[in-house]
């Protein structure tokens, strides 16, 4: 891809390995964790290969053999729209941090008054001893 | 017998996931790192048949997970 071309310009070209798309994803609006986060799950389905270019990260995706049905036009449209949904979902990660930190932290101070089961105090005084029972501790009391 | 050349770029993929990519494949691959810097790896592969096409776009797929699992893993 030359320099300077625009983010998701798609590019359908082939090399020693078979056909692939080309397109570029600008690493000022997606986050570098969003665009690992996102290849994880096409790995599983397409050969993804990321090389960096100033600002851009240039993807070239092709099909797996299973796969092969899946247009290489429609592999780059589902990556793009999986980068939006993993940014919002960092986003919303970000945003609800200290909500979740403060859940956590409660449920775990809440959790660390119990007392374990050395510190239990038992009351048996209610435990019948030798020749009783629990009718005749009863009466007796 | 034809080369496929691929310049992996080390400000994306990560160096260990490298090395252990080429490890676990050496088996199956002869992949040879033919020059190095900080920023990036030079690394050739041999395609003498039809299989060992398959098997290098396995190699980069195998080295895009190692390095997300490496990355977000301190997360």
């Amino acid at each position: 891809m030359d320099k300077g071309s625009k983010p998701f310009d798609f590019l359908i070209t082939e090399d020693l390995l078979g056909k692939k798309i080309i397109f570029s994803i600008d690493t000022n609006l997606f986050d570098i964790n969003v665009i690992y986060k996102t290849a994880y799950w096409f790995t599983e389905k397409f050969y993804i290969f990321f090389k960096k270019q100033e600002d851009l990260i240039i993807v070239e995706a092709r099909a797996k053999d299973e796969f092969k049905e899946i247009k290489l036009e429609q592999i780059a449209g589902e990556f793009s729209n999986s980068l939006l949904d993993f940014k919002l979902r960092e986003k919303i990660f970000i945003e609800t941090r200290s909500i979740r930190d403060s859940l956590v932290a409660k449920a775990f101070s809440e959790g660390a008054k119990t007392k374990d089961i050395e510190g239990i105090n038992s009351n048996e005084k209610a435990i019948p001893k030798n020749f009783e029972n629990f009718l005749n501790k009863k009466n007796n009391e | 017998m034809n080369k496929y050349e691929k310049l992996i770029d080390l400000n994306f993929y990560s160096l260990n996931a490298l090395k252990k990519t080429i490890l676990d494949f050496s088996e199956i691959l002869k992949v040879e790192i033919h020059s190095k810097s900080n920023e990036n790896a030079f690394v050739k592969v041999n395609i003498s048949n039809k299989n060992d096409e398959k098997t290098i776009l396995e190699f980069l797929n195998y080295l895009c997970d190692l390095t997300i699992i490496e990355k977000l893993k301190n997360e």
